[in-house]
Protein backbone atom coordinates (compact mmCIF):
# COMPACT_ATOMS: atom_id res chain seq x y z
CA UNK A 1 0.00 0.00 0.00
CA UNK A 2 2.31 3.16 -1.37
CA UNK A 3 -0.23 5.63 0.78
CA UNK A 4 0.51 3.75 3.94
CA UNK A 5 2.68 4.46 6.64
CA UNK A 6 5.87 1.60 5.88
CA UNK A 7 8.30 0.82 8.57
CA UNK A 8 11.05 -1.74 7.35
CA UNK A 9 14.14 -3.43 9.26
CA UNK A 10 13.12 -0.31 12.24
CA UNK A 11 15.75 -0.61 15.41
CA UNK A 12 16.51 1.35 18.06
CA UNK A 13 18.78 1.30 20.36
CA UNK A 14 18.56 3.30 24.04
CA UNK A 15 21.60 3.55 26.83
CA UNK A 16 23.23 0.44 24.77
CA UNK A 17 19.53 -1.75 25.15
CA UNK A 18 18.03 -2.74 21.89
CA UNK A 19 14.57 -1.54 22.64
CA UNK A 20 12.92 -1.66 19.02
CA UNK A 21 14.59 -5.09 17.21
CA UNK A 22 13.64 -4.84 13.24
CA UNK A 23 10.59 -3.99 13.46
CA UNK A 24 8.32 -4.35 10.23
CA UNK A 25 4.92 -2.55 10.07
CA UNK A 26 2.52 -1.28 8.05
CA UNK A 27 -0.02 1.25 9.23
CA UNK A 28 -2.54 2.33 6.72
CA UNK A 29 -3.86 6.23 6.30
CA UNK A 30 -6.72 7.73 7.40
CA UNK A 31 -7.63 5.46 10.39
CA UNK A 32 -7.23 5.27 13.89
CA UNK A 33 -4.09 3.12 14.72
CA UNK A 34 -3.48 1.50 18.06
CA UNK A 35 -0.35 0.53 19.24
CA UNK A 36 -0.57 -1.82 22.13
CA UNK A 37 1.70 -3.60 24.51
CA UNK A 38 2.90 -4.66 27.84
CA UNK A 39 5.20 -2.17 29.96
CA UNK A 40 8.70 -1.87 28.22
CA UNK A 41 7.07 -3.54 24.95
CA UNK A 42 8.93 -0.37 22.91
CA UNK A 43 5.51 1.49 22.41
CA UNK A 44 6.73 5.00 22.98
CA UNK A 45 9.93 4.37 21.35
CA UNK A 46 8.36 3.86 18.81
CA UNK A 47 5.91 6.32 18.94
CA UNK A 48 9.17 8.89 19.12
CA UNK A 49 10.94 7.14 16.15
CA UNK A 50 8.12 8.14 13.73
CA UNK A 51 8.09 11.83 15.82
CA UNK A 52 11.81 11.83 14.83
CA UNK A 53 12.92 12.04 18.58
CA UNK A 54 15.33 8.84 18.16
CA UNK A 55 17.95 7.67 16.24
CA UNK A 56 17.09 5.05 14.53
CA UNK A 57 18.26 2.14 11.79
CA UNK A 58 16.06 0.96 8.96
CA UNK A 59 13.27 3.16 6.93
CA UNK A 60 10.25 4.48 7.83
CA UNK A 61 8.34 6.22 4.43
CA UNK A 62 5.19 7.98 4.07
CA UNK A 63 3.54 7.63 0.37
CA UNK A 64 7.11 6.65 -0.67
CA UNK A 65 9.29 9.86 0.82
CA UNK A 66 11.72 8.71 3.64
CA UNK A 67 10.74 10.53 7.00
CA UNK A 68 14.44 10.81 7.47
CA UNK A 69 15.26 12.70 4.62
CA UNK A 70 13.00 15.29 5.61
CA UNK A 71 14.60 18.55 7.72
CA UNK A 72 13.22 19.03 11.54
CA UNK A 73 10.51 21.47 10.02
CA UNK A 74 9.16 19.47 7.48
CA UNK A 75 8.76 16.36 9.23
CA UNK A 76 6.90 18.35 12.26
CA UNK A 77 4.50 19.42 9.34
CA UNK A 78 4.10 16.04 8.21
CA UNK A 79 4.24 14.32 11.58
CA UNK A 80 2.78 15.91 14.99
CA UNK A 81 3.44 14.51 18.59
CA UNK A 82 1.31 14.77 21.34
CA UNK A 83 3.16 13.89 24.14
CA UNK A 84 1.71 12.44 27.73
CA UNK A 85 2.10 15.53 29.92
CA UNK A 86 3.81 18.94 28.74
CA UNK A 87 7.67 19.96 30.28
CA UNK A 88 6.40 23.44 29.59
CA UNK A 89 6.82 25.33 33.28
CA UNK A 90 7.11 28.98 31.66
CA UNK A 91 4.26 31.02 32.12
CA UNK A 92 2.84 30.92 28.43
CA UNK A 93 -0.69 31.17 27.85
CA UNK A 94 -2.90 28.52 26.03
CA UNK A 95 -3.11 31.07 22.61
CA UNK A 96 0.68 30.98 22.34
CA UNK A 97 1.35 27.01 22.97
CA UNK A 98 -0.99 25.95 20.32
CA UNK A 99 0.63 29.29 18.24
CA UNK A 100 3.97 27.24 18.87
CA UNK A 101 2.00 24.60 16.19
CA UNK A 102 2.54 26.88 13.36
CA UNK A 103 6.72 27.32 14.06
CA UNK A 104 7.09 24.82 11.39
CA UNK A 105 5.65 26.61 8.89
CA UNK A 106 7.42 29.66 9.64
CA UNK A 107 10.93 31.55 9.33
CA UNK A 108 11.99 32.50 12.71
CA UNK A 109 12.28 36.25 12.04
CA UNK A 110 8.55 36.63 10.35
CA UNK A 111 5.57 36.84 12.87
CA UNK A 112 2.30 34.97 12.49
CA UNK A 113 0.66 35.02 8.79
CA UNK A 114 -3.47 35.26 8.15
CA UNK A 115 -3.01 31.31 7.49
CA UNK A 116 -1.34 30.92 10.98
CA UNK A 117 -4.05 32.56 12.93
CA UNK A 118 -6.48 30.81 10.94
CA UNK A 119 -5.18 27.73 11.61
CA UNK A 120 -4.47 28.61 15.29
CA UNK A 121 -8.25 29.40 15.70
CA UNK A 122 -9.20 26.47 14.49
CA UNK A 123 -7.69 24.02 16.62
CA UNK A 124 -9.05 26.50 19.58
CA UNK A 125 -12.63 25.96 18.43
CA UNK A 126 -12.00 22.40 17.38
CA UNK A 127 -10.69 21.19 20.90
CA UNK A 128 -13.19 23.86 22.39
CA UNK A 129 -10.33 25.52 24.28
CA UNK A 130 -11.33 29.14 23.01
CA UNK A 131 -12.80 30.02 26.66
CA UNK A 132 -9.39 28.99 27.99
CA UNK A 133 -7.14 30.77 25.30
CA UNK A 134 -5.68 33.57 27.42
CA UNK A 135 -5.35 31.47 30.52
CA UNK A 136 -1.67 30.46 31.64
CA UNK A 137 -1.01 26.78 30.03
CA UNK A 138 0.22 25.59 33.83
CA UNK A 139 -3.05 26.56 35.49
CA UNK A 140 -4.94 24.06 33.55
CA UNK A 141 -6.31 20.82 35.20
CA UNK A 142 -4.37 17.78 33.32
CA UNK A 143 -7.26 16.90 31.14
CA UNK A 144 -7.04 20.76 29.73
CA UNK A 145 -3.84 20.69 29.50
CA UNK A 146 -4.12 17.14 27.06
CA UNK A 147 -6.63 19.24 25.02
CA UNK A 148 -4.36 22.39 24.26
CA UNK A 149 -1.86 19.33 23.89
CA UNK A 150 -3.65 18.40 20.97
CA UNK A 151 -5.11 21.68 19.66
CA UNK A 152 -1.04 22.30 19.15
CA UNK A 153 -1.01 19.61 17.41
CA UNK A 154 -3.45 20.14 14.93
CA UNK A 155 -2.28 23.52 14.68
CA UNK A 156 0.52 22.10 12.60
CA UNK A 157 -2.15 20.81 10.18
CA UNK A 158 0.32 17.20 10.07
CA UNK A 159 -2.04 14.60 8.55
CA UNK A 160 -0.18 12.23 10.91
CA UNK A 161 -1.18 12.43 14.75
CA UNK A 162 0.71 10.71 17.00
CA UNK A 163 -0.30 10.44 20.86
CA UNK A 164 0.86 9.00 23.63
CA UNK A 165 -1.63 7.32 25.91
CA UNK A 166 -3.99 9.85 25.93
CA UNK A 167 -6.52 8.67 28.20
CA UNK A 168 -3.91 8.57 30.91
CA UNK A 169 -5.07 9.87 34.25
CA UNK A 170 -8.46 11.40 32.44
CA UNK A 171 -11.67 10.80 33.74
CA UNK A 172 -14.18 8.97 31.50
CA UNK A 173 -15.91 12.01 30.44
CA UNK A 174 -12.78 14.21 29.60
CA UNK A 175 -11.13 10.38 27.93
CA UNK A 176 -14.55 10.18 25.71
CA UNK A 177 -14.13 13.34 24.28
CA UNK A 178 -10.70 12.58 23.18
CA UNK A 179 -11.44 9.87 21.39
CA UNK A 180 -14.25 11.09 19.94
CA UNK A 181 -12.13 13.70 18.42
CA UNK A 182 -9.77 11.74 17.32
CA UNK A 183 -12.55 10.00 15.30
CA UNK A 184 -13.43 12.96 13.66
CA UNK A 185 -9.78 13.75 12.82
CA UNK A 186 -9.63 10.00 10.97
CA UNK A 187 -13.19 11.37 9.42
CA UNK A 188 -11.23 14.25 7.81
CA UNK A 189 -8.88 12.28 6.31
CA UNK A 190 -5.93 12.44 9.10
CA UNK A 191 -3.97 9.47 10.04
CA UNK A 192 -3.92 9.23 13.91
CA UNK A 193 -2.08 6.85 15.97
CA UNK A 194 -2.43 5.96 19.53
CA UNK A 195 -0.56 4.10 21.86
CA UNK A 196 -2.73 2.71 24.59
CA UNK A 197 -2.37 0.59 27.16
CA UNK A 198 -6.68 -0.13 27.84
CA UNK A 199 -6.86 -3.24 25.63
CA UNK A 200 -11.04 -2.03 26.13
CA UNK A 201 -10.19 2.01 24.35
CA UNK A 202 -8.34 -0.27 21.38
CA UNK A 203 -11.61 -2.55 20.76
CA UNK A 204 -13.70 0.48 21.07
CA UNK A 205 -12.06 3.21 19.00
CA UNK A 206 -9.33 1.65 16.86
CA UNK A 207 -9.83 0.95 13.24
CA UNK A 208 -6.21 -1.56 13.45
CA UNK A 209 -4.15 -2.37 16.39
CA UNK A 210 -0.34 -3.66 16.13
CA UNK A 211 0.75 -5.95 19.36
CA UNK A 212 4.19 -5.25 20.52
CA UNK A 213 6.05 -7.53 22.86
CA UNK A 214 9.97 -7.02 23.69
CA UNK A 215 10.79 -4.40 20.61
CA UNK A 216 8.94 -6.47 18.14
CA UNK A 217 5.36 -6.63 16.43
CA UNK A 218 3.06 -9.89 17.63
CA UNK A 219 0.56 -9.24 15.52
CA UNK A 220 -1.14 -6.72 13.34
CA UNK A 221 -4.35 -5.88 12.00
CA UNK A 222 -8.26 -5.77 13.07
CA UNK A 223 -9.18 -6.17 17.01
CA UNK A 224 -9.79 -9.73 16.62
CA UNK A 225 -7.00 -10.98 14.62
CA UNK A 226 -4.56 -9.18 16.95
CA UNK A 227 -5.93 -9.64 20.80
CA UNK A 228 -6.84 -13.14 20.94
CA UNK A 229 -6.67 -15.43 23.77
CA UNK A 230 -3.31 -16.91 22.57
CA UNK A 231 -1.69 -13.44 22.18
CA UNK A 232 -2.69 -12.09 25.36
CA UNK A 233 -1.54 -15.07 27.04
CA UNK A 234 2.24 -14.54 25.64
CA UNK A 235 2.51 -11.22 25.33
CA UNK A 236 0.59 -10.02 28.74
CA UNK A 237 0.98 -13.67 30.69
CA UNK A 238 -2.89 -13.39 31.55
CA UNK A 239 -6.26 -15.41 30.56
CA UNK A 240 -8.18 -13.70 28.04
CA UNK A 241 -12.18 -13.30 29.82
CA UNK A 242 -14.96 -11.94 27.59
CA UNK A 243 -16.75 -10.12 29.65
CA UNK A 244 -19.95 -7.19 29.27
CA UNK A 245 -18.24 -4.47 30.07
CA UNK A 246 -19.54 -1.25 31.27
CA UNK A 247 -19.52 1.59 28.42
CA UNK A 248 -20.45 5.30 27.95
CA UNK A 249 -21.40 7.90 25.55
CA UNK A 250 -22.12 11.60 25.65
CA UNK A 251 -24.79 13.41 27.60
CA UNK A 252 -26.57 15.44 24.33
CA UNK A 253 -25.59 18.54 23.83
CA UNK A 254 -22.71 18.60 26.42
CA UNK A 255 -18.89 19.39 25.35
CA UNK B 1 -3.52 50.35 19.76
CA UNK B 2 -4.65 47.75 23.04
CA UNK B 3 -2.92 48.38 26.56
CA UNK B 4 -1.20 45.07 25.71
CA UNK B 5 0.63 46.45 22.53
CA UNK B 6 1.10 49.28 24.24
CA UNK B 7 3.20 47.84 27.29
CA UNK B 8 6.58 46.37 25.60
CA UNK B 9 7.34 50.11 24.23
CA UNK B 10 6.38 51.79 27.44
CA UNK B 11 8.52 49.31 29.21
CA UNK B 12 10.79 50.45 26.63
CA UNK B 13 11.24 53.97 27.10
CA UNK B 14 11.28 53.57 31.04
CA UNK B 15 14.07 51.30 30.62
CA UNK B 16 15.98 53.98 28.23
CA UNK B 17 15.00 56.93 30.63
CA UNK B 18 16.38 54.48 33.41
CA UNK B 19 19.96 54.18 31.57
CA UNK B 20 19.79 57.97 30.83
CA UNK B 21 19.48 58.73 34.27
CA UNK B 22 22.23 56.44 35.56
CA UNK B 23 24.20 57.66 32.41
CA UNK B 24 23.85 61.54 34.09
CA UNK B 25 24.96 59.87 37.26
CA UNK B 26 27.76 58.10 35.95
CA UNK B 27 28.66 61.37 34.42
CA UNK B 28 28.02 63.51 37.06
CA UNK B 29 30.16 61.44 40.23
CA UNK B 30 33.49 60.05 41.08
CA UNK B 31 36.40 61.60 41.93
CA UNK B 32 37.66 65.43 40.53
CA UNK B 33 35.63 67.77 40.38
CA UNK B 34 33.49 69.21 37.57
CA UNK B 35 33.24 72.76 38.43
CA UNK B 36 36.71 72.65 37.67
CA UNK B 37 36.38 74.12 33.90
CA UNK B 38 39.95 73.30 33.49
CA UNK B 39 39.43 69.43 34.14
CA UNK B 40 35.54 69.40 33.45
CA UNK B 41 36.29 67.89 29.41
CA UNK B 42 39.07 65.70 30.29
CA UNK B 43 36.60 63.93 33.65
CA UNK B 44 33.68 63.94 31.25
CA UNK B 45 35.67 62.58 28.07
CA UNK B 46 36.76 59.38 30.57
CA UNK B 47 33.49 59.03 32.31
CA UNK B 48 31.57 58.80 29.01
CA UNK B 49 33.97 56.00 28.10
CA UNK B 50 33.26 54.33 31.21
CA UNK B 51 30.13 54.77 31.50
CA UNK B 52 29.81 53.64 27.82
CA UNK B 53 31.71 50.27 28.65
CA UNK B 54 29.80 49.54 31.79
CA UNK B 55 26.46 50.16 29.96
CA UNK B 56 27.93 47.67 26.67
CA UNK B 57 29.10 45.11 29.17
CA UNK B 58 25.97 45.14 31.76
CA UNK B 59 23.87 44.54 28.44
CA UNK B 60 26.14 41.96 27.17
CA UNK B 61 26.10 40.07 30.22
CA UNK B 62 22.39 40.49 30.79
CA UNK B 63 21.45 39.38 27.09
CA UNK B 64 23.91 36.05 27.81
CA UNK B 65 21.98 35.65 30.78
CA UNK B 66 18.55 35.54 28.74
CA UNK B 67 20.30 32.79 26.42
CA UNK B 68 22.01 30.43 28.89
CA UNK B 69 18.56 30.95 30.69
CA UNK B 70 16.60 29.81 27.82
CA UNK B 71 19.14 27.59 26.28
CA UNK B 72 19.47 25.49 29.70
CA UNK B 73 16.30 26.00 30.53
CA UNK B 74 16.99 26.39 33.83
CA UNK B 75 15.86 29.53 35.58
CA UNK B 76 18.75 29.97 37.83
CA UNK B 77 21.53 29.87 35.19
CA UNK B 78 23.73 32.56 34.20
CA UNK B 79 27.24 33.22 32.51
CA UNK B 80 28.51 33.45 36.22
CA UNK B 81 26.78 30.80 37.71
CA UNK B 82 27.59 28.66 35.42
CA UNK B 83 30.83 29.02 34.48
CA UNK B 84 31.05 31.12 31.59
CA UNK B 85 32.36 33.90 33.11
CA UNK B 86 35.02 32.01 34.90
CA UNK B 87 36.13 30.73 31.65
CA UNK B 88 36.06 33.62 29.83
CA UNK B 89 38.40 35.50 32.81
CA UNK B 90 40.61 32.30 32.27
CA UNK B 91 41.02 32.50 28.57
CA UNK B 92 41.87 36.21 29.55
CA UNK B 93 44.05 35.97 31.79
CA UNK B 94 46.27 33.05 29.63
CA UNK B 95 46.01 35.52 26.62
CA UNK B 96 47.39 38.36 29.12
CA UNK B 97 50.13 36.06 30.32
CA UNK B 98 51.27 34.42 26.84
CA UNK B 99 51.56 38.36 25.26
CA UNK B 100 53.27 39.78 28.47
CA UNK B 101 55.83 37.20 28.93
CA UNK B 102 56.35 37.09 24.92
CA UNK B 103 55.79 32.97 25.26
CA UNK B 104 52.65 34.29 22.01
CA UNK B 105 52.54 37.40 19.44
CA UNK B 106 49.30 38.40 17.64
CA UNK B 107 49.92 37.77 13.80
CA UNK B 108 50.54 40.64 11.61
CA UNK B 109 47.01 41.22 10.51
CA UNK B 110 45.78 41.02 14.11
CA UNK B 111 45.72 43.93 16.62
CA UNK B 112 47.77 42.72 19.33
CA UNK B 113 44.72 43.65 22.19
CA UNK B 114 42.73 41.46 20.24
CA UNK B 115 44.30 38.34 21.27
CA UNK B 116 42.24 39.53 24.78
CA UNK B 117 38.64 39.08 23.66
CA UNK B 118 39.62 35.89 21.43
CA UNK B 119 41.21 34.40 24.57
CA UNK B 120 38.13 35.28 26.37
CA UNK B 121 35.90 33.54 23.70
CA UNK B 122 37.98 30.52 23.36
CA UNK B 123 37.39 30.21 27.23
CA UNK B 124 34.04 30.84 27.62
CA UNK B 125 33.61 28.70 24.38
CA UNK B 126 35.23 25.59 26.45
CA UNK B 127 33.25 26.32 29.35
CA UNK B 128 29.93 25.79 27.33
CA UNK B 129 31.22 23.19 25.26
CA UNK B 130 32.06 21.09 28.27
CA UNK B 131 28.54 21.94 30.10
CA UNK B 132 26.66 20.84 26.61
CA UNK B 133 28.44 17.79 27.08
CA UNK B 134 26.81 17.35 30.54
CA UNK B 135 23.08 18.26 29.39
CA UNK B 136 23.53 15.32 26.47
CA UNK B 137 23.85 12.93 29.65
CA UNK B 138 21.53 14.00 32.01
CA UNK B 139 18.54 16.69 31.81
CA UNK B 140 18.12 17.45 35.86
CA UNK B 141 18.48 20.90 36.06
CA UNK B 142 20.08 20.76 39.31
CA UNK B 143 23.28 18.33 37.95
CA UNK B 144 23.69 21.05 35.51
CA UNK B 145 23.65 23.82 37.59
CA UNK B 146 26.37 21.47 39.87
CA UNK B 147 28.56 20.91 37.20
CA UNK B 148 28.13 24.77 36.51
CA UNK B 149 29.63 25.35 39.71
CA UNK B 150 32.56 23.06 39.64
CA UNK B 151 33.26 24.39 36.41
CA UNK B 152 33.46 28.38 37.95
CA UNK B 153 35.04 26.67 40.73
CA UNK B 154 37.86 24.62 38.27
CA UNK B 155 38.30 27.70 36.21
CA UNK B 156 38.65 29.98 39.27
CA UNK B 157 41.67 27.78 40.28
CA UNK B 158 43.77 27.64 37.21
CA UNK B 159 42.78 31.41 37.16
CA UNK B 160 44.98 31.86 40.66
CA UNK B 161 47.78 29.75 39.16
CA UNK B 162 47.94 31.81 36.17
CA UNK B 163 47.60 34.72 38.70
CA UNK B 164 50.59 33.31 40.05
CA UNK B 165 52.84 32.84 37.41
CA UNK B 166 52.33 36.56 36.07
CA UNK B 167 53.69 37.68 39.43
CA UNK B 168 57.23 37.60 37.81
CA UNK B 169 56.77 40.78 36.07
CA UNK B 170 55.27 43.68 38.17
CA UNK B 171 53.54 44.82 35.37
CA UNK B 172 52.24 41.87 34.27
CA UNK B 173 50.93 40.97 37.98
CA UNK B 174 48.98 44.07 38.46
CA UNK B 175 47.04 43.83 34.88
CA UNK B 176 46.29 40.36 35.47
CA UNK B 177 45.30 41.02 39.12
CA UNK B 178 43.33 44.53 37.66
CA UNK B 179 41.40 42.20 35.03
CA UNK B 180 40.38 39.25 37.30
CA UNK B 181 38.95 41.75 40.18
CA UNK B 182 37.12 43.46 37.13
CA UNK B 183 36.57 46.94 36.57
CA UNK B 184 35.71 49.66 34.07
CA UNK B 185 37.73 51.93 35.65
CA UNK B 186 40.44 52.43 32.95
CA UNK B 187 38.11 52.36 29.85
CA UNK B 188 39.03 54.73 26.62
CA UNK B 189 37.90 54.90 23.41
CA UNK B 190 39.82 51.60 22.43
CA UNK B 191 37.31 49.51 25.24
CA UNK B 192 34.37 51.08 23.39
CA UNK B 193 35.64 50.34 20.27
CA UNK B 194 36.47 46.36 21.65
CA UNK B 195 33.15 45.62 23.05
CA UNK B 196 30.62 47.96 20.66
CA UNK B 197 30.77 45.54 17.94
CA UNK B 198 30.67 41.81 19.60
CA UNK B 199 27.50 43.89 21.86
CA UNK B 200 25.87 45.20 19.27
CA UNK B 201 26.46 41.68 16.89
CA UNK B 202 25.66 39.36 19.86
CA UNK B 203 22.63 41.27 20.79
CA UNK B 204 21.09 41.01 17.07
CA UNK B 205 21.96 38.12 16.42
CA UNK B 206 20.70 36.52 19.82
CA UNK B 207 17.21 38.15 19.28
CA UNK B 208 16.75 36.66 15.77
CA UNK B 209 16.95 33.04 17.77
CA UNK B 210 13.65 34.82 19.76
CA UNK B 211 11.57 32.52 18.59
CA UNK B 212 13.38 29.40 19.02
CA UNK B 213 14.46 29.77 22.23
CA UNK B 214 10.44 30.53 23.05
CA UNK B 215 9.95 27.14 21.29
CA UNK B 216 12.44 25.44 23.78
CA UNK B 217 10.87 26.34 26.95
CA UNK B 218 8.17 23.54 26.18
CA UNK B 219 11.34 21.07 26.41
CA UNK B 220 13.57 19.90 24.29
CA UNK B 221 11.91 17.24 23.03
CA UNK B 222 8.54 18.31 22.11
CA UNK B 223 10.38 21.58 20.89
CA UNK B 224 11.77 19.15 18.42
CA UNK B 225 8.59 17.74 17.67
CA UNK B 226 7.10 20.79 15.86
CA UNK B 227 10.11 21.71 14.49
CA UNK B 228 12.87 22.82 16.05
CA UNK B 229 16.67 22.20 14.78
CA UNK B 230 18.20 21.38 18.11
CA UNK B 231 21.61 20.78 17.45
CA UNK B 232 21.74 24.11 14.88
CA UNK B 233 19.78 26.24 17.62
CA UNK B 234 22.13 24.88 20.66
CA UNK B 235 25.63 25.54 18.43
CA UNK B 236 24.46 28.88 17.48
CA UNK B 237 22.77 30.29 20.65
CA UNK B 238 26.59 29.04 22.46
CA UNK B 239 28.43 30.88 19.99
CA UNK B 240 26.57 34.63 21.35
CA UNK B 241 26.82 33.67 24.35
CA UNK B 242 30.21 32.95 23.96
CA UNK B 243 30.84 36.60 21.89
CA UNK B 244 28.45 38.41 24.37
CA UNK B 245 30.54 37.16 27.96
CA UNK B 246 33.97 37.29 26.17
CA UNK B 247 33.01 41.12 25.15
CA UNK B 248 32.33 41.84 28.64
CA UNK B 249 35.10 39.91 30.10
CA UNK B 250 37.49 41.49 28.22
CA UNK B 251 36.22 45.16 28.84
CA UNK B 252 35.17 44.69 32.40
CA UNK B 253 36.79 41.52 34.32
CA UNK B 254 35.25 39.09 36.01
CA UNK B 255 31.81 40.21 37.03
CA UNK B 256 28.94 38.39 37.93
CA UNK B 257 25.54 37.66 38.29
CA UNK B 258 24.50 40.66 35.97
CA UNK B 259 23.12 37.48 33.58
CA UNK B 260 21.34 36.20 36.59
CA UNK B 261 19.61 39.41 38.34
CA UNK B 262 18.29 41.16 34.73
CA UNK B 263 15.82 38.45 33.44
CA UNK B 264 14.23 37.97 36.65
CA UNK B 265 13.92 41.25 36.89
CA UNK B 266 12.06 42.12 33.67
CA UNK B 267 9.89 38.79 32.96
CA UNK B 268 7.50 40.16 35.01
CA UNK B 269 7.02 42.50 32.74
CA UNK B 270 7.86 41.18 29.96
CA UNK B 271 6.26 37.80 29.83
CA UNK B 272 8.92 34.90 29.07
CA UNK B 273 9.44 35.51 25.30
CA UNK B 274 12.83 35.98 24.39
CA UNK B 275 11.48 38.99 21.58
CA UNK B 276 10.62 41.38 24.30
CA UNK B 277 13.18 39.51 26.84
CA UNK B 278 16.12 40.26 25.01
CA UNK B 279 15.98 43.73 24.03
CA UNK B 280 14.67 44.64 27.55
CA UNK B 281 17.41 42.72 29.21
CA UNK B 282 20.19 44.63 26.69
CA UNK B 283 19.40 48.05 28.32
CA UNK B 284 18.46 47.22 31.55
CA UNK B 285 21.53 45.21 32.18
CA UNK B 286 23.39 47.94 30.48
CA UNK B 287 22.36 50.35 33.23
CA UNK B 288 22.17 48.19 35.85
CA UNK B 289 26.27 47.89 35.33
CA UNK B 290 26.59 51.84 34.75
CA UNK B 291 24.69 51.95 38.46
CA UNK B 292 27.04 49.54 40.24
CA UNK B 293 30.21 51.23 38.24
CA UNK B 294 28.64 54.72 40.04
CA UNK B 295 28.61 52.71 43.66
CA UNK B 296 32.21 51.78 43.03
CA UNK B 297 33.10 55.04 42.99
CA UNK B 298 30.95 57.02 45.54
CA UNK B 299 31.39 53.59 48.29
CA UNK B 300 34.18 54.96 51.18
CA UNK B 301 37.12 53.07 50.17
CA UNK B 302 40.85 53.73 49.98
CA UNK B 303 40.70 53.98 46.27
CA UNK B 304 37.67 52.37 44.07
CA UNK B 305 35.58 49.25 45.09
CA UNK B 306 35.84 46.89 42.57
CA UNK B 307 33.49 46.22 40.40
CA UNK B 308 33.08 42.61 40.28
CA UNK B 309 32.64 42.72 44.59
CA UNK B 310 29.64 45.41 44.24
CA UNK B 311 27.30 42.92 41.03
CA UNK B 312 28.54 39.38 43.89
CA UNK B 313 27.42 41.80 47.27
CA UNK B 314 24.01 42.10 45.10
CA UNK B 315 23.98 39.20 42.96
CA UNK B 316 24.91 36.57 45.99
CA UNK B 317 21.41 37.52 48.49
CA UNK B 318 19.51 37.19 44.65
CA UNK B 319 20.92 34.09 44.08
CA UNK B 320 20.01 32.61 47.00
CA UNK B 321 16.28 34.05 47.17
CA UNK B 322 15.79 32.45 43.48
CA UNK B 323 17.45 29.35 44.47
CA UNK B 324 14.75 29.04 47.80
CA UNK B 325 12.11 30.43 45.56
CA UNK B 326 12.71 27.49 42.79
CA UNK B 327 13.24 24.67 45.01
CA UNK B 328 10.75 23.10 43.97
CA UNK B 329 11.67 23.01 40.49
CA UNK B 330 15.21 21.99 41.32
CA UNK B 331 14.35 18.82 43.30
CA UNK B 332 12.17 18.06 40.69
CA UNK B 333 13.50 18.34 37.58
Amino acid sequence: MADALQLRNLSVTLSGKPVLKSLNLEIPTAKLFGILGPNGAGKTTLLKALAGLVTYQGEITHRDQSLAALGAKGHAQLVAYVPQRSELSAALNVYDVVAQGRYCHQDDLQGPSASDKDAIESALIATKIVELAALPFTQLSGGEQRRVLLARALATQAPLILLDEPAASLDVAHALSLFKHMRALVAQGRTVIVVLHDINDAKAWCDSLALLSQGSVVATGAFNTVITAQNVRSVYGVELIETSALGFRQIQGAP
Amino acid sequence: MSPRMLRFPLLIALLVGFAAACGLLGLALGHGELSNSALRATLLELRGYRVAVAFLAGGSLAVGGVLVQGLFRNPLASPSVIGTTAGASLGGQIALLLLGTGVAHAPAWLAAEMLLPIGCMLGALLSLGILAAVTKMTRDLLVVLLAGFLLSSLFLSISSFVTTLAQGSWDLGRAVVAFTLGGVGGSGKRQVLLILPLALIGTLMAWTWAKPLDLLLTGEEEAQSLGLNLPLVRRWVIIWIAILTAGAVAVGGNVGFVGLIIPHALRPFTGVGHRQLIPSAAIAGGAFLVLCDVLTRVLPASGEVPLGIITGLIGAPVFLFLLLKNKQAMLHG
